[in-house]
């Protein structure tokens, strides 16, 4: 049994609508409501000097941990400049002035791009992974900034990335827990100490209270 | 609306239907443009509610005294584990709602109905993924828009996209901007005369900002306001008249920066927009200069952090006034301008009042741009003060970024004291409802170079609690008397929208997934719950097509400060994503995305006007409607096996019904199962709002063994028997009161129950309330503590130990409870009811099939037919008051 008032009042709208025909408008604003801005112009040896002297060999680097039938060899490719100091302090000066720290944040925290402070790399954590995520950008947002910068300074970040993601891990995956603390540690932060090396400095874990 | 002016609405509409009129048009205004449907009840065609940016709803049917006992009506899940900052909006009995850019279908569109909850259509506009890369703070979108059947969406990648509101067919797309620009769209666009209004973001990626008007018939772009550059850009004429002389000049969006900076000077717009139709203006502000480095950008940088009005039909600026020359903080002024009208000093002003991101509230005068007040709603140490006679911001010197030097407690933080979550108007409390946040910075400024499409930022930021330590708040603020009247700290950044309501609730959401509903005039929580997601989003509120009020929210962290929980972004690094307002501490409590839609309704009910003598325990009997994690977009019926008669029915319901099958109703079904030759199983549901949709409709059974005859939900068989409203008195008191005329119910303390609000409570109710007999009637809640067998006994009962004289009750209910009482009470059939027409005290009652089945109305007719005398007999052994149906014509009597 229905209990009750039997009498529900359904609220009704009456409303037409009219016929619209579909439209595709691509519309454009005239030339003089553009900000006249200059251009960058690809560098002139784009294309020709990639991966050294032997290009070719980047055709080699997997993006994919999937081999159907033979897995191949590693390609061989090299970072000229693996383990240089110099390349480092290069690298986190690149690192800025390129704007990378704008999306990475500095240290490679990350924000708008993912974190580079760690060993989870999306498209490959190797160093000739990391040169092509730079060269070549990727779909979800990086850009391509192989027109604009010369091999030896994609090496340069390369390098500085594989510092920046030379994280203290004592497990294999990740624990976010409060009690007890993990992670535990964190960066001292970089208006404290800029440093090409900032999982040198550490401190205990401050739950984002004032420093 | 007063209680009589509804009862009397109700009336006429009950007469037009007995007479066979058409049922009349119920929304309180029928006019099909947004101001009006702003005023309708049933709508929320807009996301800031109305062109004032009030974000008030006229409902109150959720109120302070009710609120605690909302629940959960139904959910959605979008599909997008991104931050979830839209507000849905409601047109028509359909909500449209948008998710960020993110999965396999970004920016996509959903049309469902607004009760139901059902999925109608989706629209998928073309996405370019990259576009996320460009995206400074989580890639969210605030809403949608709709006018004229047509719904308006910005996409991440700049598109601006008109859809059919009823089919969700694409009728035209138009590109507004350039990623490789670094320009993205995540604002709620506003149509205004025609015109949907788009603002662009990207202030961190040095873009030039604009504010665009599209035609909303054709996609074509009508005017464009820069917020940089020559006054022809800007859309700056001859009426331009700020009121303060440091806004008068040529030119000044060139001469206020260093050479062609301008250019790259940011000054975009992706807030909100209100509207005044009397003065013909929209009200807007834009965002922050670029770079956030001020060392880079001398000079006062208009037009940036300024709030225009503009003609919407040309777009030129009538005045404009510059929060904060020469930003030095981020601190972006695109918040809301809510347009009221406030006694000031004896005086009845125009105005807007803006709460500004750098940490003060402005009264302005919307006519003219004076700045009335402007007074601290935080903690602000950065900045000393308005001079409301130049109309400048004094900056306090010693929190100067200086390039290379970390300055430290910078109070509000980059994204301000509040940023573009929005406030709410209650014009009863004349209250602004504020979520907030509450932190403090350290700053360190440093050289950047512009290369488009990469951010352009120099700054490196720390965000930590403000003072107290605690990180959010909501609170309410009288701008007149110029303070907070009450506050709720959170431990987050509260960043949701609000909205309040004539039932004086406001609504807010919390990071850590707490959805709360709070006394617009106290600041008491009345009611809270727990989601699968932080609330990031905007509250709307509308009366359902049941006649429900609903709320309905996004939850799903994200947005700047949530983005560290549902991106890869190491918490262990204390400038990751240029320093999250909500840091860390995020990714230990928060699940990430969980992206869901969901709405509460007001669930069981109480009496309002009517003194209630006890007020039952509500039943929270949340009935589960969750497990839609896909997108399902028609209900599967179960398949009945073929010798089954399938009862819907409610599990504590005497004696109709209950899970022992001891009612008449389950007897019944058994005595119509073996005439059929099948077997009876039940679905057991609460028989409240949502029974025949969640049992009946859903397919999950078949019968529905008494619904009144005609009952516009099923099809109905012919009735079975037919009873009446009852009084039901103690034999001993020798009372004989049979009529709603007698002048003894004034004096007597009459039992009634109730169901709900005026509007849906029983006829002897409604006719004693026509007669002013309110202060000696006690409602019992029908639905009553559910836990208890029997909840509509306890009128009953209180007859026998005389807790009231006498009660008005439903024939079978009173009948049956008054056969089992210990104490030996009287019932009378109810008479005058005819009085009190068009309120019916006698029904006709059937039993009801899904619409179409007529296989099974056939036979149920057939055994009604047949069986008539065993089916009386059934209903008088359990004490059912049975009566002759009464001849048509008016006024006629059989008995």
């Amino acid at each position: 049994m229905m209990i009750g008032c039997p009498h529900r009042i359904a609220f009704a709208a009456v409303v037409t609508w009219a016929g619209i025909c579909a439209l595709h408008a691509q519309q454009s604003l005239p030339p003089s409501q553009e900000a006249q801005q200059p251009t960058v112009t690809p560098r002139p040896d784009f294309g020709q000097t990639v991966g050294g002297d032997r290009p070719g060999s980047f055709m080699q680097v997997p993006v994919t941990h999937l081999f159907p039938g033979a897995q191949p060899n590693a390609p061989p490719i090299k970072n000229p400049v693996q383990g240089d100091r110099n390349a480092e302090q290069r690298g986190m000066r690149y690192f800025i002035n390129f704007n990378c720290i704008g999306c990475h944040a500095a240290n490679g925290g990350g924000g708008m791009g993912p974190a580079l402070s760690n060993t989870t790399f999306t498209y490959g954590g190797q160093p000739e992974n990391i040169y092509l995520s730079i060269y070549q950008g990727r779909p979800n947002g990086m850009p391509a900034w192989g027109a604009v910068l010369p091999d030896s300074v994609i090496w340069d970040l390369v390098t500085y990335i594989g510092k920046l993601s030379n994280e203290p891990t004592p497990q294999w995956g990740r624990t976010f827990s409060a009690d007890p603390l993990s992670p535990n540690v964190e960066q001292v932060p970089t208006e404290q100490v800029s440093t090409s090396d900032p999982w040198s400095s550490t401190k205990k874990f401050s739950f984002g209270q004032k420093p | 609306m007063s209680r009589s002016t509804r009862r009397t609405y109700i009336l006429a509409v009950l007469s037009a239907v007995l007479l066979g009129f058409p049922a009349a048009t119920l929304a309180q205004n029928s006019g099909t443009d947004l101001v009006s449907r702003s005023k309708d009840p049933t709508q929320w065609p807009m996301a800031p509610h109305d062109y004032a940016n009030t974000r008030f709803s006229e409902l109150e049917q959720i109120n302070t005294s009710n609120a605690s006992r909302m629940q959960l009506a139904w959910t959605f899940s979008v599909g997008a584990d991104r931050g979830q900052e839209a507000a849905p909006i409601i047109v028509d009995g359909m909500m449209y709602v948008v998710a960020p850019y993110a999965g396999p279908y970004p920016n996509r569109v959903f049309a469902l109905d607004a009760t139901s909850g059902e999925l109608k259509w989706s629209y998928a506009p073309k996405p370019e993924p990259s576009a996320a890369g460009v995206a400074c703070c989580d890639v969210v979108n605030r809403g949608v828009a709709y006018d004229n059947g047509k719904i308006f969406l910005n996409t991440l990648d700049n598109h601006t996209v008109a859809i059919d509101a009823k089919t969700g067919k694409e009728l035209w797309h138009t590109k507004l901007g350039e990623i490789n620009k670094g320009e993205t769209i995540t604002m709620a666009p506003l149509v205004v005369k025609g015109k949907v209004l788009v603002g662009n973001s990207g202030g961190e990626l040095g873009v030039r900002g604009w504010l665009t008007a599209v035609d909303e018939n054709t996609g074509a772009i009508a005017w464009r306001a820069y917020g940089t550059g020559p006054d022809s850009d800007v859309l700056i004429g001859d009426d331009f008249k700020p009121f303060y002389d440091f806004m008068k000049g040529k030119d000044l969006g060139v001469k206020s920066w260093p050479a062609d900076r301008w250019q790259t000077g940011g000054a975009t717009f992706w807030g909100w927009i209100s509207y005044d139709p009397e003065s013909n203006l929209i009200y807007y502000g834009t965002a922050n200069p670029a770079p956030w480095n001020a060392n880079q950008r001398s000079g006062d940088n208009l037009w940036a952090t300024t709030i225009f009005a503009r003609d919407p039909d040309t777009g030129r600026a009538k005045w404009a006034y510059q929060v904060n020359p020469h930003d030095l903080f981020d601190h972006d002024e695109i918040n809301e301008n809510v347009l009221v009208e406030l006694p000031i000093n004896g005086q009845n002003r125009k105005v807007l009042i803006h709460p500004g991101r750098n940490g003060y509230m402005y009264v302005i005068d919307r006519a003219t741009g004076e700045v009335i007040s402007a007074d601290a709603y935080d903690f602000v140490n950065s900045y000393k003060g308005v001079d409301l006679k130049t109309g400048r911001i004094i900056p306090n010197g010693e929190k100067t970024p200086l390039a290379g030097k970390t300055i430290d407690d910078i109070c509000p933080s980059a994204p301000g004291a509040k940023d573009w979550q929005p406030t709410a108007w209650s014009p009863r409390t004349k209250l602004l409802y504020v979520p907030h946040q509450h932190l403090c910075m350290s700053f360190k400024a440093s050289e950047v170079g512009y290369i488009a499409g990469t951010p352009f930022v120099g700054a490196d930021v720390d965000m930590y609690a403000g003072p107290g330590g605690y990180r959010g708040e909501f609170m309410a603020w009288d701008p007149v008397a110029r303070k907070k009247v009450w506050e709720i700290h959170e431990k987050l950044p509260v960043w949701t929208g609000t909205l309040v309501t004539a039932g004086d609730v406001t609504f807010y959401g919390t990071l850590d997934r707490m959805f709360k509903a709070v006394n617009a005039k106290t600041g008491e929580v009345l009611w809270q719950f727990r989601a699968g997601s932080g609330f990031i989003g905007q509250p709307a509120t509308y009366r359902g097509s049941d006649g429900e009020q609903y709320v309905a929210i996004l939850s799903g962290v994200g947005g700047w400060p949530g983005v560290v929980a549902n991106a890869e972004v190491d918490m262990r690094s204390a400038t990751a994503r240029s320093a999250s307002p909500a840091p860390r501490r995020i990714c230990l409590s928060i699940p990430p995305g969980a992206a869901n839609y969901w709405c509460s309704s007001w669930g069981p009910r109480l009496p309002t006007r009517i003194t209630a003598m006890r007020r039952t325990t509500s039943a929270a009997l949340l009935i589960p409607l969750l497990g839609c994690a896909a997108v399902p977009l028609a209900q599967a019926n179960e398949v009945p096996a073929a010798n089954e008669l399938r009862i819907c029915a409610d599990p504590n319901n005497l004696p109709f019904s209950n899970a022992a099958q001891e009612g008449f109703e389950n007897k019944l079904a058994e005595m119509i199962a073996s005439h059929l030759g099948k077997t009876v199983s039940y679905t057991w549901w609460a028989q409240r709002r949502g029974f025949v949709r969640n049992t009946l409709k859903a397919g999950k059974c078949d019968v529905v063994m008494g619904v009144p005859a005609h009952y516009e939900l099923v099809e109905t068989t012919k009735p079975y028997y037919r009873s009446t409203y009852v009084f039901i008195t103690r034999q001993d008191r020798h009372l004989e009161l049979k009529s709603l005329l007698d002048p003894r119910l004034r004096n007597l303390q009459v039992g009634v129950h109730l169901i709900g609000d005026d509007g849906n409570n029983p006829p002897p109710a409604q006719a004693l309330g026509d007669q002013g007999i309110v202060d000696n009637v006690h409602g019992y809640s029908i639905y009553g503590d559910y836990r208890q067998p029997n909840p509509p006994a306890r009128l009953v009962e209180a007859v026998a130990n005389g807790d009231v004289d006498i009660a008005a009750v439903w024939g079978p209910l009173g009948g049956f409870f008054a056969q089992h009482s210990p104490v030996p009470l009287a019932l009378a059939p109810i008479q005058d009811g005819e009085r009190f027409a068009p309120q019916t005290f006698q029904f006709d009652i059937a039993m009801g099939v899904r619409k179409g089945d007529h296989a099974l109305l056939d036979q149920l007719n057939g055994f009604i037919t047949e069986h008539a005398s065993e089916v009386t007999d059934l209903l008088r052994s359990y004490g059912v008051p049975l009566i002759e149906k009464q001849k048509a014509a008016a006024g006629a009597k059989d008995q």
